[in-house]
């Protein structure tokens, strides 16, 4: 006979995000955790103010905030909030040896046997109740002779004098769960649904029931899947039923530690050199990045420890640029590391864990030959660099799609970028070209070249140039007298107006570039910024009068902006 | 035209011929007006619009074009397939005819998707004779195609490698002499050039006048337009971000360089195409080529609808008078043979005979079928259309005056709008196809806009607003229909700062977006016939809806040409009365037609004096319920003026209370004169409504009578009625009404509230003939409810969804009115609601109504008229049990679950949680042959199990879940005791309550309203097992219990009795949401015990006051989703904003 505790985390999602943010979430206010569904943004958690004025789970987020405007909310984190029950499972392996999680929401922990060392399986669950309460987690307790049975109490069932525990003396799961209602038997909510309608909605309800009839109806409810779904449906209930009251075997898979991607390699022999770490190195790397691909993870760090023989640990950690899994990076990254790490009176365990997983697919063999790869080599090559002269020292050309030049290219932290450009391309195809639809293109033709060197910031010139939009005919940069022979232009940008929404003073008008050529040969990339009035530039249109208006006080300035090679 | 002209801008010309406008849908940044007002502005010789692919925009171009004295070149972009582009400017009529032609064969017979056009080279070759092509160079040309391969190498320059940009396989030039080859000389070629501020121009322009000289296509200068001023560059922005799915700060080079694609003045288009001043002169030799106008479409009526040997007068004429035999059995009267006669003339002097025949034809098609038709709208004016059948009343009936349908005077068509049954208009419609042929019959386009909701969406999608902060501003548009920028309250209401200079520029940019078009769709039912094939006319495409095609003008576009159309409109009360004369016909014996049904019965009038108008056409509405006792409707006249009075316009004019004032008698009734002018100039107009204005042409008449306005003032009146919620050129019209009226000595007051008046119909206006249309479908649906209240109750049901009240209501009234209502069954029910007479009849003797199989969610019609023929050749005997049902219906196991979770199986012996064991227990699929020919299970038997048996509340609650009402309970009924105890009064108590008492009750809410009118307060009818009751929530108490009156659906209200004229409101001061009794009624006690001691089970909470941490519903638990059906016990209230 197993004794089970079940632990019910009703507002997880909340607290876990207040755990890990401290005033995160409203202390006096609604909050609610969103998820973007198909039709919007749908609430998936909430605080108790929230629940309490009446905001449901599945409801959608327009809706509750017409109802109540003060809500604030953030966006759903389903897979950390999975990622950190299951350390909370793990930690609970202080009550018993086996324990993992329960559903979104819950968690388990096997305690046969060990009631006695807590002082009685009551003391033990108060002072579970008591520890997750100081770390602020709200939860109820179940403790029964089966994982069903524990689920149904936890969640349903009714402590004694106000605890948030319900126990199940052994043997008395039926009495336990007969007056709770059916949807306690973690059935699907077809069965669930059936079940009521047919007037069935307490467990104890279902003990008498002749169990072919039973089957032969819930075998309909899960028609639509494959016929052996359905089977599976037909035997849940009783089966169900069964485990709860102890009468089927359920198996349970016990979490040891959390799946974290770590290896281990332990010695008999002291290990002392640096080829033998090498060795270990390249051992845990094969290792590890097995692990990782079972799981279509990637990591972005890695940490190789070195646990020495007088209880101390020497480690280093190295970061990758994009999350990757291949063994051969890793060592060789590490490998500039591990020669200054010291062995000292010998090693007798080396683990390697990564961490910053991030999901990582099965990359396709490229069918071309080598060198169309250039992504990774480049990658590799950052991060080879950055582990050698730091973060900071590398950087690289960034290219946005920008008609303004200084914000077309810039540097930029070589790791931060090149995971950025990578990203890019993975997330956002180009835009496609419909026919009989607009062409996305709403510019004609080739983009105009410009000069393979750009001055920061552009330097103002003097000029003598026709007004209103006449090319430079001579002008002074850097105390030196230009006369211009060639020139060509105007080729007007308008400054992104979007970025100067709600900036102070008025936006920066328009740029006229001109690329000229002096009687040296020497080539500039000039433009004057802000447009002559039209009343000076005596045009009179009627459609750059306001445009004009505005800027007339400001007179136009030139500035030499780039040079031609 | 040369060189000097650079030096003499006052003399230069210029004509814009590459002009898109918002037509060409995310590209156009403009309105065609705009364009063409800016054109005007600028001086400009001429404008052409050409839209991708379409002419959509080019009436309303045209328009305004016509009014501003610009000359308009209508004509469209061609986008092939290839990605050729041209500009095509038909010369003449019968080129227009080719472009339309060329651009529905696009559509049609290319088989393009919704809003694409698919056209190749030589189709555009079949179609070129007579227009004007200008070639559009492609967007990627690489003018150093056209360098010299010595010349390419020495520009120093230019972007990428020269070599490769002449090493193109086909080079433009290349493709300019295939089209030449092709196109000319049916078509006249040009080669359009544009400057693009783009560094390369010079060089680009040279580039293209080389081309041009090698081709023998000759240049010609473009703005290559897409908004009328440079400040539309960031709406065009945002509609380039929108168009690919992006947001603008991520579209990046998809958006334009500058600001430059807009109109330019002849002077600048001299100054940038210096040295090409031939080509900006060019742009006049093709605006003189093209001589066709759209005002050269003239409208020619179908031949069909008039036998050969008759002039379509003649014909007319004939129908005429057999008509009126018809009408007037005993004899036309002298003044309507009169009547007749100066309408004939009238209708002759204009030549609109055929008009009148194609809507009888399709009239007289209806009738044929028994589809039941009526016109609306000002053809009840005309004693023809009467005659005819078209229209129901009499206008001597109603006092209708002809000339308000067609005076001699006016050059604007009549306008005939014709309702039919909702469900078998399609017949009609396709009847029209049938009959016309596609080519010469189309529906006419409804032109979707953005408005202010769908705007905000995309403008802040497009700006980046997170998806939480877009949907709240999209959120708040609640209840504003009108365009235009978004009140500042409203955004505080959402919770956003407006203030915040991103938000308020996405405000703005989406003022600016809304009213856009969007896409083009179908009208609901406004169909163009004509004599020659439409679709020379207009291009015809296809719509989303199969065997729908639709012409690319909408109903506005029409008028202004000038081309006719006829209103198929479907209207549900028709279809609810012909089944009422159906089912009387069967079960009473007696045929009823709109005609034939007993006018000025008194005891429908006493009916409708109690507001006892409960599905009645137009009158059930709360505040239509409030006005019946108050008007006391005692005649046809009364209902005409019931059915305007409760309208914005007369409520916006404050002319209601006036004229109730004066029915009772309280008030004196007095014509407002002008001072030493004729005593009786009003009296005339306002006789029939006691000295108010309640019509809108009462309104018309006194701006001609008393303000002295002009036919030409009047017609803008008109238009400015009709597009008074589009622009604001009121303004100046209501300044001289005014100031005209109060010169001629009336108060300024009375003068104020007239105008007033007119406002409120640009809104929503009625006029008296469309009043009496509707006033006679009032009066023949509440005599079948007075006379009839079995037929109508069933025919009601079975014309669902239609009206403002739920089944479950309707199935209420029908009871309290003695109308015996039996619920669904298997054995008994057909798909509709049927009459259950004779042998089976009610008690006494009167019809009962049996619901039908439809008032079940989720049933296919199809399975259930099977499983109803099957049991009809049973002749008489019925299914016998549950094994029976499955082996003779046809019916499928999911459906005889509904059908058991719908208790319709009682006469099986079967109660609803019986059924569905039996159900669940049968076998999917008809029993093997051998088993059946045995007749026993090939289950075998089973042992018998005892279901807990259901409450009765449970099944009340599960009959709403599954047919959204009951005949066993109403679901507060079981509340009561509850209730009671916390001292709510049910709603029939309300009236024993003395005016301005306090008092508490509870029900069900069925509608919630937010009327525009009523300045932000929501009106709700809750209902009761006793009844209904109103009740008034003011704003200040909206804001406080927002939640609550929003989403409840079972609502406790305290607050003070109101008590006027007979109607009760109950004015709220607090409301509480207790929707959470109507869950527990699905509780059985057991359940209720333990979520009673539910509260014993305390937790231990981190935070040190310990609040009860379990105050999510019981259902949540167990980390599962509610099932919907659980969810939803009463159905969603109807709420109309």
């Amino acid at each position: 006979m197993s004794r089970i505790v079940s632990v019910w985390l009703p507002m997880w999602p909340v607290e876990r995000i207040e755990r890990r943010k401290p005033n995160s979430v409203p202390e006096t206010g609604p909050f609610a955790l969103v998820e973007k569904g198909a039709h919007g943004l749908r609430i998936t958690a909430v605080n108790q103010i929230a629940a309490r004025a009446g905001v449901a789970v599945g409801a959608a987020l327009p809706d509750v905030r017409a109802a109540l405007p003060t809500i604030t909310v953030r966006p759903a984190e389903p897979a950390r909030d999975a990622g950190e029950l299951r350390r909370l499972a793990a930690w609970l392996g202080r009550y018993g040896p086996a324990t993992n999680i329960d559903g979104p929401d819950g968690t388990w922990v096997d305690v046969t046997g060990v009631a006695h060392l807590f002082g009685g399986e009551a003391r033990l669950c108060a002072d579970l109740a008591i520890r997750l309460a100081r770390l602020g987690i709200t939860a109820r307790i179940g403790l029964a002779d089966t994982l069903g049975a524990a689920h149904a109490l936890a969640r349903f069932g009714i402590g004694s004098a106000g605890q948030a525990w319900a126990i199940a003396p052994p043997g008395e799961a039926k009495a336990a769960l007969r007056d709770l209602p059916v949807s306690s038997l973690r059935l699907t909510h077809e069965a669930v649904h059936l079940l009521l309608r047919l007037g069935l909605k307490r467990v104890g309800q279902l003990y008498g029931m002749p169990r072919a009839a039973f089957a032969a109806r819930f075998r309909e409810t899960l028609r639509k899947g494959s016929r052996a779904a359905a089977d599976e449906a037909a035997a849940e209930l009783l089966l169900r039923l069964d485990q709860a009251l102890g009468l089927a075997r359920e198996p349970r898979a016990s979490l040891l530690r959390p799946p974290e991607a770590l290896s281990r390699l332990a010695f008999p022999e002291l290990l002392l050199t640096a080829e033998g770490v090498g060795q270990a190195l390249e051992r845990l790397a094969e290792d590890l990045m097995a692990k990782l691909a079972e799981q279509d993870l990637g990591a972005r760090r890695f940490r190789l420890a070195l646990y020495r023989a007088d209880g101390t640990v020497a480690e280093a950690v190295v970061g990758t640029s994009r999350p990757g899994r291949n063994p051969v990076h890793v060592r060789r990254l590490m490998s500039e590391r591990i020669a200054s790490l010291d062995a000292g009176f010998g090693i007798d365990v080396i683990t390697l864990e990564a961490s910053d997983l991030e999901p990582l697919d099965a990359t396709q063999a490229t069918l071309e030959a080598a060198g169309t790869a250039g992504d990774d080599d480049v990658a590799a090559l950052v991060d080879r660099l950055v582990s050698r002269l730091g973060s900071t020292r590398i950087r690289m050309w960034h290219t946005a799609a920008s008609h303004i030049p200084e914000r077309a290219e810039s540097w930029r932290p070589a790791m931060d970028a090149h995971l950025e450009m990578s990203r890019k391309r993975i997330l956002s195809p180009g835009p496609v070209d419909m026919p009989g639809k607009a062409s996305p293109h709403a510019n004609a033709g080739p983009v105009p070249r410009r000069p393979p060197i750009l001055l920061s910031p552009p330097e103002p010139i003097a000029v003598i140039a026709e007004i209103p939009e006449g090319a430079p005919q001579h002008f002074v940069w850097r105390r030196v007298a230009r006369r211009i022979v060639r020139s060509e232009g105007p080729d007007r940008v308008e400054p992104e107006w979007w970025r100067h929404i709600g900036a102070a003073g008025p936006p920066p008008g328009p740029r006229d570039y001109y690329r000229l050529e002096d009687v040296t040969g020497a080539r500039y990339w000039v433009f004057r910024e802000g447009l002559y009035a039209a009343e000076e530039a005596g045009t009179g249109d009627v459609d750059n009068d306001d445009r004009a208006a505005g800027e007339a006080t400001v007179m136009p300035r030139w500035f030499v902006h780039g040079l031609f090679g | 035209m040369g060189n000097g002209l650079s030096h003499a801008p006052s003399s230069a010309v210029y004509a814009e011929l590459q002009a898109i406008s918002n037509f060409s849908f995310l590209e156009g940044g403009s309105h065609p007006d705009e364009l063409v007002a800016q054109a005007k502005a600028l001086g400009l010789a001429a404008l052409g619009i050409a839209d991708r692919n379409t002419v959509a925009g080019v009436v309303r171009a045209h328009l305004a074009a016509r009014q501003m004295g610009l000359r308009l070149l209508p004509g469209a972009r061609l986008e092939l397939l290839c990605g050729l582009r041209f500009v095509c400017y038909p010369t003449d009529r019968a080129a227009w005819g080719r472009l339309c032609r060329l651009l529905s064969f696009g559509q049609i017979e290319a088989k393009a998707p919704k809003g694409e056009c698919h056209i190749s080279l030589d189709d555009v070759a079949r179609h070129a004779e007579g227009q004007v092509l200008i070639v559009l160079p492609p967007q990627d040309w690489d003018w150093r195609e056209m360098l010299a391969p010595h010349e390419a190498r020495i520009i120093a320059f230019g972007p990428g490698t020269p070599a490769r940009a002449c090493a193109q396989e086909t080079s433009f030039e290349a493709r300019l002499l295939d089209i030449k080859d092709k196109l000319a000389p049916a078509a006249c070629l040009y080669l359009a050039a544009a400057h693009t501020y783009r560094g390369d121009d010079r060089a680009r322009l040279a580039a293209l006048d080389t081309l041009a000289r090698r081709t023998g296509v000759p240049l010609l200068a473009t703005g290559d337009v897409i908004y009328h001023t440079p400040h539309r560059r960031p709406l065009q922005d945002v509609l380039t971000a929108i168009r690919n799915h992006t947001t603008v700060a991520e579209a990046g080079l998809l958006l334009a360089r500058n600001a430059e694609r807009h109109l330019k003045s002849p002077r600048e288009m001299m100054r940038l195409m210096a040295g090409y001043e031939q080509a900006v002169a060019r742009t006049i030799e093709v605006v003189e080529m093209c001589r066709f106008s759209l005002d050269e479409l003239r409208y020619e009526y179908p031949d069909e609808p008039v036998p050969p040997g008759f002039t379509p007068q003649e014909y007319l004429e004939r129908l005429v008078r057999e008509g009126a035999r018809h009408r007037f059995p005993k004899g036309v009267p002298d003044q309507v043979a009169a009547q007749l006669e100066r309408e004939l003339e009238i209708i002759a002097k204009k030549q609109y005979a055929p008009y009148f025949l194609t809507v009888h034809d399709i009239v007289a098609f209806a009738n044929s079928k028994d589809i039941l038709c009526q016109g609306r709208g000002s053809a009840a004016n005309s004693l023809v259309c009467y005659c005819l059948g078209i229209t129901g009343v009499s206008p001597d009936e109603a006092n209708l005056l002809f000339e308000r349908f067609i005076s001699s005077e006016r050059e604007e068509p009549p306008d005939i709008d014709v309702d039919f049954e909702h469900e078998r208009r399609e017949e009609v419609i396709q009847h029209i196809y049938a009959r016309y042929g596609r080519e010469r019959a189309g529906l006419a386009a409804t032109v979707i806009s953005y408005r202010a909701r769908s705007a905000v969406r995309e403008v802040g999608k497009a700006m980046g607003l997170a998806e939480d902060t877009l949907s709240a501003l999209a959120g708040m548009v609640w209840g504003t229909r009108s365009s235009g920028a978004l009140p500042e309250p409203h955004i505080r209401e959402a919770g956003l700062d407006p203030k915040d200079p991103l938000l308020a520029r996405v405000i703005e940019l989406a003022g600016e977006l809304s009213g856009f078009p969007r896409h083009l769709s179908q009208h609901v039912g406004g169909f163009v016939l004509s004599r020659v094939p439409l679709v020379e006319v207009v291009p015809i495409g296809n719509a989303a809806m199969e065997n729908r095609t639709f012409i690319e003008w909408d109903k506005d576009d029409l008028a202004t040409l000038g081309l006719l159309k006829v209103d198929v409109l479907a209207l549900g009360m028709l279809t609810c009365i012909r089944k009422a004369f159906d089912l009387i016909a069967e079960h009473e014996g007696e045929r009823l037609t709109l005609a034939t049904v007993p006018r000025e019965d008194s005891a429908v009038y006493d009916m409708l004096c109690n507001a006892d108008s409960l599905g009645v056409f137009q009158v059930e509405s709360r505040a239509q319920m409030n006005m019946l006792p108050r008007l006391k409707p005692r005649c046809f006249y009364d209902l005409v003026i019931e059915v305007a009075i409760v309208r914005p316009g007369p409520i916006q004019g404050d002319m209601v209370h006036p004229y109730l004032r004066r029915r009772e008698g309280v008030e004196k009734v007095v014509y407002p004169s002008p001072k030493g002018g004729d005593k009786d100039e009003l009296r005339r107009i306002l006789d029939k409504t006691l000295g108010v204005p309640l019509f809108q042409e009462q309104a018309m008449r006194i701006a001609m009578e008393a303000a002295r306005f002009s036919d030409a003032d009047v017609n803008e009146l008109r238009k400015a009625m009709a597009t008074f919620r589009r622009r604001g050129t009121i303004g100046r019209l209501e300044e001289k009404m005014i100031s005209a009226m109060v010169a001629r000595g009336y108060e300024r007051d009375f003068a104020q509230r007239c105008f007033n008046q007119i406002k409120g119909f640009g809104e929503y206006g009625f006029p008296e003939s469309h009043a009496a249309s509707f006033a006679h479908l009032v009066y023949v649906s509440s005599w079948l409810k007075c006379r009839h209240p079995a037929a109508f109750c069933a025919a009601l049901l079975n014309s669902q969804p239609m009206g403002f009240y739920a089944p479950a209501q309707i199935v209420r009234d029908a009871r309290e009115h003695g109308v015996e209502v039996r619920g669904v069954d298997v054995n008994h029910s057909d798909w509709d609601s049927t009459l259950e007479s004779g042998r089976n009849a009610g008690p006494d003797g009167r019809p009962a109504v049996r619901l039908g199989l439809r008032q079940i969610d989720g049933l296919a019609e199809d399975g259930i008229r099977y499983m109803v023929a099957r049991r009809s050749e049973r002749a008489g005997s019925a299914f016998a049990d549950i094994d029976d049902l499955q082996r003779h219906s046809g019916l499928r196991l999911p459906v005889l679950e509904r059908l058991a979770a719908a208790d319709a199986m009682r006469s099986l012996g079967l109660d609803r949680r019986q059924a569905l064991w039996a159900v669940k227990g049968l076998a999917d699929s008809a029993p093997l042959p051998l088993f059946a020919w045995r007749g026993v299970r090939e289950t075998g038997s089973e042992p018998c199990v005892a279901l807990p048996e259901m409450p009765l509340s449970e099944h009340v609650v599960c009959d709403y879940q599954t047919q959204r009402l009951s005949l066993k309970a109403h679901p507060m009924s079981f509340l009561r005791t509850h209730l009671a105890a916390g001292r709510v009064s049910t709603c029939a108590d309300l009236s024993n309550v003395r005016d301005g008492a306090r008092v508490a009750v509870a029900g069900v809410v069925l509608v919630r309203q937010r009327p525009g009118s009523a300045k932000g307060v929501v009106f709700m009818t809750i209902e009761d097992e006793t009844g209904i009751a109103n009740v008034v929530v003011w704003p200040k108490t909206l804001e406080s219990y927002r939640r609550v009156i929003m989403g409840a659906k079972l609502i406790l209200i305290r607050g003070r009795i109101q008590c006027h004229g007979g109607i009760i409101h109950v004015v709220s001061s607090s409301v509480e949401d207790r929707t959470d009794l109507l869950a527990a009624l699905m509780e059985d006690p057991k359940a209720a015990r333990s979520t009673a001691a539910e509260g014993a089970g305390e937790t231990l909470r981190p935070s040190p006051e310990a609040t009860r941490p379990l105050s999510m519903s019981r259902k949540d638990q167990g980390g599962m989703r509610r099932h919907p059906r659980n969810q939803r016990i009463i159905p969603r209230s109807r709420d109309f904003h």
